[in-house]
C-alpha cells in the first residue's frame, strides 16, 4: 500500500473523532475572515463617528480570535495524537520509519487544513454581508451596507492559515520525535494512576481552596480604596489559585467523602460517574482551571459589554437629562433655534432655569470611593427646585436642605453632609449619582427651595432646556441645532442627548460585537475540547463498557451512568465560571447606572445552553461509540 | 453457594448448539452441535486446543453469545428465547463470569469491584456485607478491600473477579481460562479456592482451559475437537494426581499441546 492510501484510509477512519473539530475550525476560519473584512471596510472606517477607535478595536479582536483559534488548534491536536498514539506505534511497528509517519500526519494534517481554511473562508465571504447588516443594525448607523471583497481580509487569513499550518507541523515531528514504541504497550495514560495522598493534607488542601475562592470573591466586593490595584492583583491570584485546588483536590475530596460513605457498596450510577471524575480529575485539573477562568473572564466581558449597551439609552439620559442645553452664553442661539423649531412645526417645551455657580465648601460628603475628606471645596452649580421641576427633573427639597446632582461614581454617602456658600447653609439631604443639568454645564448641582436660593447674592445665570417628547422629533431637531453648533472641533456648542446616545452607541455597540463574537469563538473552543476530552475518556473505558455488558449491565443502564460523569464534567467548569463572573460583574456594577439584570441574566442562559448543547452532542456521540462498541 | 435444587432437575441442559460465524459467501461453522448437561454441585471443565471453540462454547451457554442454533435452558429457563433486555437481567442476576484478564474496573477500589453486580438492585446493604465478608476471607483478599486494581497482583486481582463473579449468590460460575495470566503458584491458589467453594458451598463452576493440570481440579472434563464433544472424563473418587494423568492421556491421543512443564 502506498503512502497516500495509508493517509486518505486514516483520514476517513479518523473523520468520525474529527469532523466537529473540523467544524470549529471552519466556523472560527469563517469569524476570522468576516472580522478581517470588517476590520478593513469602508462603511465603517466612514460611516462611524468614531472610527478610529473602531479600526483599533476590530484590530485587538483579531489579534485574541488568532490567539484562542491557535491555541485551540494545537490542544485539540495533542489530545488527537494522544488518542492515536496506538496507531502511530503501529505504523512503526509494520516497519514504517517515524519520517514516514511524520510525513503522513503532516499531509493529513495539511489536507485538513487547507480544506477547513477554503470552507472557512468561502463561508466568510457569504456570511460576511450578513454581519456587516448585524454590525449596523447594532450601532443603530444609518449607512449604505455594500461590502467589497477584501484582497487584505484575504491576506490576513492566509497569514493565519500559514501560521497554524507550521506551528502543527513542528507540533507533529515533535510528537512523533517523542513517540516510544513502549507506549503501544502501556495501556494506561500517564497521569491518570491514582496517587495516595494523606487524606489530612488533601482535606487542607481542599479547604484552602474554597477558602482562597471565597476570600477572593469577598475582596472583589471590598476592594474600592487606596490600595485597588494591589487588591485586584490579590483576587486575582487567589481566585485563580483557588480554582486550581478546586479542580485538583476539593471536588475530589468533596466526591470522595461520598463514595467513602458508601464503604464499597456505590450505586451503579455513581460507580460510573463519581469513581471515574475523581480518577481523572488530577490530570483534568489544569484544562479545567484554564477553561474556567478563561469563560469566566469572556463571561465577564461580554456581560459587561452587553449590560453598557443595554443601559446606555438610560445613562445617556442620566447625563444629559435635557435634549438640549443652552447656557446664558448661549440665549441668542436658543432663541433663534426655538423660532427654528416653531417654524419646522416641532412640539417642545422650552424652560428657563436660573443657577448661580460657586466655589461650595462641602463637609463630611462621603463620595463612595474609599476614602474620606473631611472638608473641601467643589466648584458647583446651584439652582431652585421648583424651575428644575417645571423642566422635568424628578426632585423636591425641604426648607434649608438641598439635594445632590451629579458625579458618576459608587453610592455616596451624604447622610451628615453640609454644604456652605458664603452666609448660606445648606443641609444635604439626598445624593444622587446623575445629573440634573446636562454633564458638560456643570460639575454637580445643588437643587435647593427658593428662598434659599435668592438669600445667594451671585451672579444669576439664565439657561434655557428644551425637550422634545417625541423621538423622530428629537432627531430632526437635532439636525437643526447642529446647523447652529456644527459638530467640528472647535465649536463653542454643547452637545445633545442625542449626539450622547449615538456615540454611546456606538462604543458599547462595538464592544459589545466584538465580544460577543470572541465569546463565541471562545465557547465554541471550550466546549468541544470538552466534548473531545468526553469522546476520549469514551475510547479509554470501552474495555470497561465491555465489562460491564458481560456482567450483564444494559446499554441504557451504562448510559444512566456516563451521562452523569459528563454532566458533572460540563457543569462543573460551567457553575465555577457563572460564579466567577457573577462576582466580577458584582465588583464593577457600580460601572452601571441601571438595572443590569435582564442583560446578565441573558448572557448566563445563552452560555449555559451553548455548554448544555455540547453535552447532548457528547451524550448522543457516546450512546452510538458504546452502542458501536457493544456490537448492537 | 447455590441455591438447593430440586433433586434430579439438572441445572443447565443444552441440546444441539451449532454456531456459525462470518457471512454467507465465507462461514465457519465453530461448533457443531454440542450436547451438555450441567448437574447443580458439579465442576465442569472444558479442554481442547487453541481454537477448538472453547470460548464460543462457553459465551453460548453464557448468554453472552447466541447460538446459531439448538436450546438451551439454565435453571428451567429458556435463555435462547429471551429478549436481550430480560437477557441483561438474567446474566445479572443468576450468572457469574470470570475472565482471563480480569477485567477490574480501574477506577473502582476491589471492594467496588467486587459489589459492583450489586449496584443496580437495592439488596440489604448489611446482607451485601455479610456475603462480601464471607467471599473475602475464603479468597483469602480481605485485606485488599480499599485497593486499586493497579495496586494488586494477578493472582489477587483474579481472586477480586472470582468474588465479583459470586457476590450475587449466581446459579453457576463461568470461567474463560482464569489462570491464563497467572504464575503457577497463583494459578494453584485460584483453581484450589474455587475447588474449595465448589465443594464446601456446592457452587456450580464451569471452567474452559487448555491447561490440564488446571482441569484437573475439575470433576468432569469435556474435550472440545474442531466443534464436537471428543470425550468426556469423571473424576470420580480418584486423586487428583491420577485425574491429571488421565487427562493427559487422552490430551495425547487428541493432539493437543501437551504441557510437560507441569
Ligand atoms: N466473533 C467471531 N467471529 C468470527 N470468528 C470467530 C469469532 N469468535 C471466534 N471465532 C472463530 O472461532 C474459532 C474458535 O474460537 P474460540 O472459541 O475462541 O477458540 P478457543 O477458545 O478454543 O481457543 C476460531 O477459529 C475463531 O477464529
Ligand atoms: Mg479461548
Amino acid at each position: 500500500m502506498r503512502l497516500t492510501d495509508l493517509v486518505r484510509r486514516n483520514m476517513l477512519q479518523n473523520m468520525k473523532q474529527y469532523y466537529l473539530y473540523f467544524f470549529s475550525l471552519i466556523f472560527s476560519i469563517m469569524l476570522y475572515f468576516i472580522f478581517s473584512t470588517l476590520q478593513y471596510d469602508d462603511v465603517i472606517s466612514t460611516g462611524i463617528q468614531e472610527s478610529d477607535s473602531m479600526s483599533s478595536a476590530f484590530y485587538t479582536g483579531v489579534i485574541f480570535l488568532a490567539v484562542i483559534i491557535l491555541v485551540f488548534v494545537l490542544y485539540a491536536k495533542a489530545l488527537f495524537y494522544k488518542r492515536r498514539g496506538r496507531e502511530i506505534g503501529l505504523y512503526q511497528l509494520i516497519g514504517l520509519s517515524k519520517g514516514q509517519v511524520s510525513r503522513m500526519l503532516i499531509i493529513e494534517n495539511f489536507l485538513l487544513l487547507a480544506g477547513a481554511a477554503a470552507a472557512g473562508t468561502v463561508l466568510g465571504l457569504i456570511f460576511a454581508r450578513l454581519f456587516l447588516l448585524l454590525f449596523v443594525k447594532v450601532l443603530q448607523v444609518d449607512a449604505e451596507v455594500t461590502l467589497q471583497f477584501s484582497t487584505e481580509a484575504l491576506l490576513q487569513t492566509g497569514v493565519l492559515f500559514l501560521l497554524i499550518l507550521v506551528l502543527t507541523t513542528i507540533q507533529i515531528v515533535f510528537i512523533i520525535r517523542k513517540h516510544t514504541l513502549t507506549e503501544l504497550f502501556r495501556s494506561k495514560e500517564e497521569g491518570e494512576g491514582i496517587r495516595k495522598v494523606r487524606p489530612v493534607t488533601q482535606a487542607v488542601l481542599a479547604i484552602l481552596g474554597l477558602l482562597l475562592t471565597g476570600f477572593g470573591y469577598w475582596l472583589s466586593g471590598n476592594m474600592l480604596n487606596q490600595f485597588l490595584f494591589i487588591n485586584m492583583l490579590v483576587v486575582l491570584f487567589t481566585v485563580i489559585f483557588g480554582t486550581f485546588l478546586l479542580f485538583s483536590v476539593t471536588i475530589s475530596w468533596l466526591l470522595g467523602r461520598i463514595r467513602n460513605r458508601a464503604d464499597g457498596h456505590l450505586s451503579f450510577k455513581n460507580a460510573l460517574s463519581i469513581a471515574p471524575v475523581i480518577h481523572r480529575m488530577k490530570s483534568n485539573a489544569k484544562l479545567l482551571t484554564l477553561i474556567t477562568t478563561l469563560s469566566a473572564v469572556t463571561l465577564t466581558l461580554v456581560t459587561v459589554a452587553y449590560s453598557l449597551y443595554y443601559s446606555s439609552a438610560e445613562e445617556a439620559r442620566q447625563m444629559y437629562p435635557h435634549d438640549f442645553l443652552f447656557t446664558e452664553d448661549g440665549w441668542e442661539e436658543a432663541a433663534e433655534f426655538v423660532g427654528r423649531l416653531d417654524n419646522e412645526g416641532v412640539e417642545y417645551s422650552a424652560v428657563s432655569i436660573d443657577t448661580v455657580a460657586a466655589d461650595v465648601s462641602l463637609s463630611n460628603f462621603n463620595q463612595g470611593f474609599g476614602f474620606e475628606m473631611e472638608e473641601w471645596e467643589w466648584y458647583l452649580r446651584i439652582a431652585p427646585e421648583s424651575q428644575l421641576q417645571s423642566a422635568g427633573v424628578d426632585v423636591e427639597v425641604a426648607e434649608g436642605e438641598g439635594v445632590f446632582f451629579g458625579t458618576f461614581g459608587p453610592d455616596m454617602d451624604v447622610s451628615m453632609a453640609t454644604a456652605a456658600v458664603g452666609d448660606t447653609e445648606i443641609a444635604i439631604a439626598e445624593g444622587r449619582n446623575f445629573y440634573a443639568l446636562n454633564i458638560d454645564t456643570n460639575n454637580g448641582l445643588i437643587a435647593v427651595d427658593e428662598e434659599t436660593f435668592q438669600s445667594i447674592d451671585l451672579k444669576r445665570e439664565t439657561y434655557t432646556a428644551v425637550n422634545i417628547a417625541d423621538n423622530d422629533a428629537r432627531e430632526r431637531a437635532n439636525e437643526v441645532y447642529h446647523s447652529l453648533y456644527p459638530l467640528e472641533d472647535g465649536s463653542t456648542g454643547l452637545l445633545t442627548f442625542a449626539d450622547q446616545m449615538r456615540s454611546a452607541l456606538e462604543m458599547t455597540g462595538m464592544f459589545i460585537f466584538i465580544a460577543g463574537f470572541l465569546g463565541v469563538v471562545f465557547l465554541a473552543a471550550t466546549g468541544s475540547i470538552l466534548y473531545f476530552k468526553q469522546m476520549t475518556e469514551v475510547e479509554d473505558e470501552k474495555g470497561s463498557y465491555r465489562t460491564l455488558r458481560q456482567l450483564g449491565f444494559t446499554v441504557e443502564e451504562m448510559l444512566g451512568g456516563i451521562s452523569r460523569k459528563q454532566l458533572l464534567f460540563f457543569t462543573l467548569p460551567l457553575a465555577i465560571g457563572l460564579l466567577h463572573s457573577y462576582f466580577a460583574v458584582q465588583s464593577v456594577s457600580f460601572l452601571f447606572r441601571t438595572s443590569i439584570v435582564v442583560p446578565v441574566a441573558i448572557c448566563l442562559i445563552v452560555y449555559s445552553l451553548i455548554y448544555a448543547f455540547f453535552y447532548l452532542l457528547s451524550l448522543v456521540n457516546t450512546r452510538q461509540e458504546i452502542k458501536s462498541v457493544l456490537g448492537k | 453457594m447455590a441455591e438447593k435444587q430440586e433433586s434430579g432437575q439438572p441445572l443447565l441442559v443444552a441440546k444441539d448448539i451449532r454456531k456459525v460465524f462470518g457471512s454467507r459467501k465465507r462461514t465457519n461453522e465453530v461448533l457443531k452441535g454440542l450436547d451438555l448437561t450441567v448437574e447443580p454441585g458439579e465442576f465442569v471443565g472444558v479442554m481442547g486446543a487453541s481454537g477448538a471453540g472453547k470460548t464460543t462454547f462457553l459465551n453460548v451457554l453464557a448468554t453472552i453469545d447466541r447460538p446459531t442454533s439448538g436450546t438451551i435452558t439454565i435453571d428451567g429457563k429458556d435463555i435462547v428465547k429471551m429478549k436481550d433486555k430480560a437477557l441483561s437481567k438474567f446474566r445479572r442476576s443468576s450468572l457469574g463470569f470470570i475472565f482471563q484478564d480480569y477485567n477490574l474496573l480501574d477506577t473502582l477500589t476491589a471492594k467496588e469491584n467486587i459489589l459492583l453486580p450489586l449496584s443496580l438492585g437495592n439488596p440489604s446493604k448489611k446482607e451485601a456485607e455479610e456475603t462480601y465478608s464471607q467471599l473475602v476471607r475464603t479468597l483469602s483478599i480481605e485485606d485488599v478491600g480499599g485497593h486499586y486494581p493497579h495496586e494488586l497482583s494477578g493472582g489477587q486481582k483474579q481472586r477480586v473477579s472470582a468474588a465479583r463473579a459470586l457476590i450475587h449468590k449466581p446459579k453457576i460460575l463461568f470461567a474463560d481460562e482464569p489462570t491464563g495470566a497467572l504464575d503457577s503458584k497463583s494459578a494453584a491458589m485460584l483453581l484450589g479456592k474455587m475447588e474449595e467453594l465448589n465443594l464446601r458451598q456446592k457452587v456450580t463452576i464451569m471452567m474452559v482451559t487448555h491447561d490440564p493440570l488446571a482441569s484437573s481440579y475439575c470433576s468432569r472434563v469435556l474435550f472440545l475437537r474442531d466443534g464436537r464433544l471428543y470425550t468426556e472424563l469423571y473424576r470420580g473418587e480418584r486423586t487428583r494426581q491420577e485425574f491429571f494423568s488421565d487427562i493427559l492421556n487422552v490430551q495425547g491421543v487428541l493432539g493437543g499441546e501437551v504441557h510437560a512443564s507441569h
